[in-house]
């Protein structure tokens, strides 16, 4: 009898054979216009302004808010991207810290709804408006968001000797529109009681059409609805407000993901989608100012007519 | 019947594969493998690894006196992936493990990781700026490899270095005994294991470890003058112990003059000095001062001044028309000396960039050679670095601007990393490498 026990020192096989990714690719996306408009506001420059939002109901998709919602404050210069180039920026997602040349953050006081600029801190320190409101070139970017960092409301400033002492925010400022098409692309077929890898690899461009990096995104969305595409899609702003369940998951640096990592909020793993409702899969950038996933896939049963 | 056992052998290199490491982690981040085993007889410790059991890269560790005990760290290696490593000793003859496996845990969602454009072959160690206060290391494709949290709080880490030894990384942040402004430097293993924390007082912006012990750094120095307190800088060492000394204090050689020129510290009085960087070489402390734009060069024996470069009171001056403004990390070289230039912010558009001079003490005179202002499309309102690299070539690190390059010997960007919106860094670091001797 000989018995010989060695091995290649290379991984062995999976005994057991694994379902096919489920690969998402430029014609599965939807199609997407999205268009921000607000005029910017001429406040005063090297001057310590005040910044306000106890006016806002709404979020800029429209979602019911209350201003003691309001969480974070930023303020970046931009000072190489004039307004119309910040709002493409925003509508593409494309802003990155490179492109501030001067900012500052702060949180909102409890149970108050203003802050002064020099209530900000920056990177080095306090940040003197007085000394670093500077305007004359590039953009002001004034920010808000919530608890969970989504963003609330913008606003795009212009330091200016006699501007304006105050940057009070409004329901209808700025205006964001966004005109989905949820049809424009295949839907990715998920096996019954399956939960398969995504595979992301192939993408090339977002729902605008404007390029992407498959490795970019940096999470996983997985949501069912109530509501048809149709009826998504007239209420595509508040997309992510009216999925019924959902899940998610980092993916930061990937291009695939297996979907039994994906969780919702309660930490319970997605167990794969079903016949009922409409099952949409998005990617997204968490990190990135945007406000519309740039990759949005219907999922579809097999065998679901 | 007879048995006959034969024993496993790697068919590549025809080595024995009678080696069993032990392979632990680190319990902070899962990021290093500590790998231990023994021989028989006396041997080195390597460990070889990639990112399949072709391996294509090695590292030495540690071994006995005996050469029987061995142990090497791994660390560097981009976490969420899966890499392939085995023992080898070499001795009497060439031993191996089996093919391992070891899979660096992701690094929390906090950490961002870059985006990257071109080649870099090495890692670099980054406080980092927005997001929670971590200090990371990356790889050249922009993946965390290694990190740790330095506070649960939103605290500034501007500083962290690979310690001397290369064993431990060092950062300096909030004292845990202290309530107030005191700072500490803390002590990271790379292998694993808890910090060790010295205090550094009210310390702030950077630090330098001392090749005799110790460390040393810039403390606030904060004396009246003219009937209000004005906030100077003070260079002081530290012992492992945490005793101060004061080595140089701007006070010593200098005096504010018109107060009106400085802004005010909140609390305090006018910011005088607003030193923010510290390095040693041969014998001399290189201290920048941001406020002032000038460079102090203090002699470590004496603890005298023995130049300002720039500033309105230097006495090494400007060759030339193109000196510098508020800068940071001063680094000396054969025969001069690299700077990062952040510029004054009444210079529209604002931009940074980063600056090597030649510098001639005989003739007390420094001149521009070269500089770097990627295309004057990024300015630095915080921090900022440049160093050279080994073998030729700068590396930049844009601070606040959250962006990396590395620039090749004729001075042309080879490597760019950016962070995404919200994260910036601090003073950040090229590292050679993370693995070798616990």
């Amino acid at each position: 009898m000989v018995i010989l026990a060695c091995t290649d020192g290379s991984a062995t096989d999976s005994a057991e054979a694994e379902a096919p990714p489920v690969v998402i690719d430029d014609a599965d996306n939807y199609a997407l216009t999205l268009d921000l408009a607000v005029e910017p506001l001429a406040i005063a420059e090297l001057a310590d302004n005040i910044v306000s939002w106890g006016d806002l109901t709404t979020d800029i998709r429209g979602d019911t808010m209350s201003a003691l919602d309001v969480g974070g404050i930023d303020i970046w210069w931009l000072q190489a991207l004039d307004p119309l180039a910040v709002l493409d920026a925003i509508e593409g997602g494309t802003l990155v810290q490179g492109d501030i040349a001067l900012d500052a953050f702060g949180r909102a006081p409890p149970d108050k709804s203003s802050v002064h600029l020099n209530d900000l801190v920056s990177f080095w320190g306090k940040f003197e408006p007085e000394q670093y409101l500077i305007g004359g070139t590039g953009t002001w970017l004034l920010l808000l968001s919530n608890d969970a960092e989504e963003p609330v409301s913008f606003q795009l400033l212009t330091p200016v000797p006699g501007g304006v002492g105050e940057i009070g925010f409004r329901n209808d400022r700025p205006a964001l529109s966004m005109v989905a098409d949820l049809d424009a692309g295949a839907a990715a077929v998920v096996p019954h009681g399956a939960t398969p890898t995504f595979d992301w690899a192939a993408l090339t461009v977002d729902g605008r059409g404007a390029p992407v990096v498959a490795d970019g995104f940096d999470q996983l969305t997985v949501a069912r609805f109530d509501l048809d595409a149709a009826s998504l899609q007239a209420d595509f702003a508040q997309l992510e407000s009216l999925a019924v369940e959902s899940w998610s998951m980092s993916v930061k640096g990937e291009t695939s993901a297996a979907s039994e990592g994906l969780q919702n909020e309660d930490g319970a793993a997605f167990t794969g989608i079903t016949a009922d409702g409409t099952w949409l899969l998005w990617l997204g950038c968490r990190s990135c100012l945007s406000f519309a996933p740039p990759i949005v896939v219907r999922l579809a049963l097999s065998g679901a007519p | 019947m007879f048995v006959l056992l034969l024993a496993c052998t790697d068919t590549d290199s025809g080595a024995v594969a009678t080696l069993e490491p032990t392979a632990t982690l680190d319990s902070e981040s899962e990021t290093a493998l500590t790998a231990s085993w023994t021989t028989d007889t006396p041997a080195d410790a390597v460990i070889e690894y990639g990112g399949d059991d072709a391996y294509g890269k090695t590292v030495t560790g540690w071994s006995s006196e005996d050469g029987l005990q061995h142990m090497v760290v791994l660390a560097g290696l981009a976490a969420g992936f899966e890499w392939h490593w085995r023992a080898v000793s070499t001795g009497a003859e060439v031993e191996v493990s089996e093919d391992q496996l070891f899979l660096p845990t992701r690094a929390p969602a906090e950490i961002p990781e870059l985006t990257v454009s071109g080649a870099f072959d090495g890692l670099v160690l980054a406080p980092l700026l927005g997001g929670g206060t971590f200090v990371a290391m990356y790889d050249g494709e922009g993946r965390v490899s290694w990190w740790r949290k330095v506070s649960d709080e939103q605290v500034t880490l501007s500083q962290a270095r690979l310690s001397l030894d290369g064993r431990s990384v060092l950062a300096m942040g909030d004292d845990p005994a202290q309530e107030g402004p005191e700072v500490a430097l803390l002590s990271y293993p790379v292998a694993g294991g808890d910090a060790t924390v010295t205090p550094l007082g009210v310390a702030h912006h950077d630090f330098i470890e001392l090749a005799e012990g110790g460390y040393a750094t810039i403390q606030f120095d904060i004396r009246p003058y003219e009937g209000q307190d004005v906030q100077g800088d003070a260079l002081v060492t530290v012992d492992g112990e945490g005793a101060i000394t004061t080595v140089w204090s701007t006070w010593d050689e200098r005096q504010p003059g018109n107060l009106d020129q400085y802004p005010i510290v909140e609390g305090v009085g006018p910011n005088w000095t607003h030193m923010n960087s510290l390095a040693l070489h041969e014998g001399v402390y290189w201290l920048s001062s941001y406020q002032l734009q000038c460079l102090f060069l203090v002699d470590a024996g004496t603890r005298r001044l023995v130049g300002q470069v720039g500033g309105a009171d230097g006495n090494v001056l400007l060759n030339g028309s193109d000196g510098f403004g508020p800068q940071h990390t001063p680094i000396p070289t054969e025969d001069g000396f690299l700077l990062f230039n952040n510029r004054p912010l009444d210079a529209m558009p604002l931009w940074s960039e980063a600056v090597e001079f030649t510098l001639d003490m005989g003739k007390r005179e420094f001149a521009r050679r070269s500089s770097y202002d990627a295309g004057r499309s990024v300015f630095t309102a915080a921090y900022g670095n440049v160093e050279p690299l080994p073998g030729g070539g700068q590396f930049i690190a844009w601070g606040s601007a959250g962006r990396l390059t590395v620039l090749d010997g004729d001075g042309a960007a080879t490597w760019e990393a950016a962070t995404p919106l919200g994260s910036a860094f601090g003073f950040a670091h090229p590292i050679a490498e993370l693995s070798g001797v616990p």
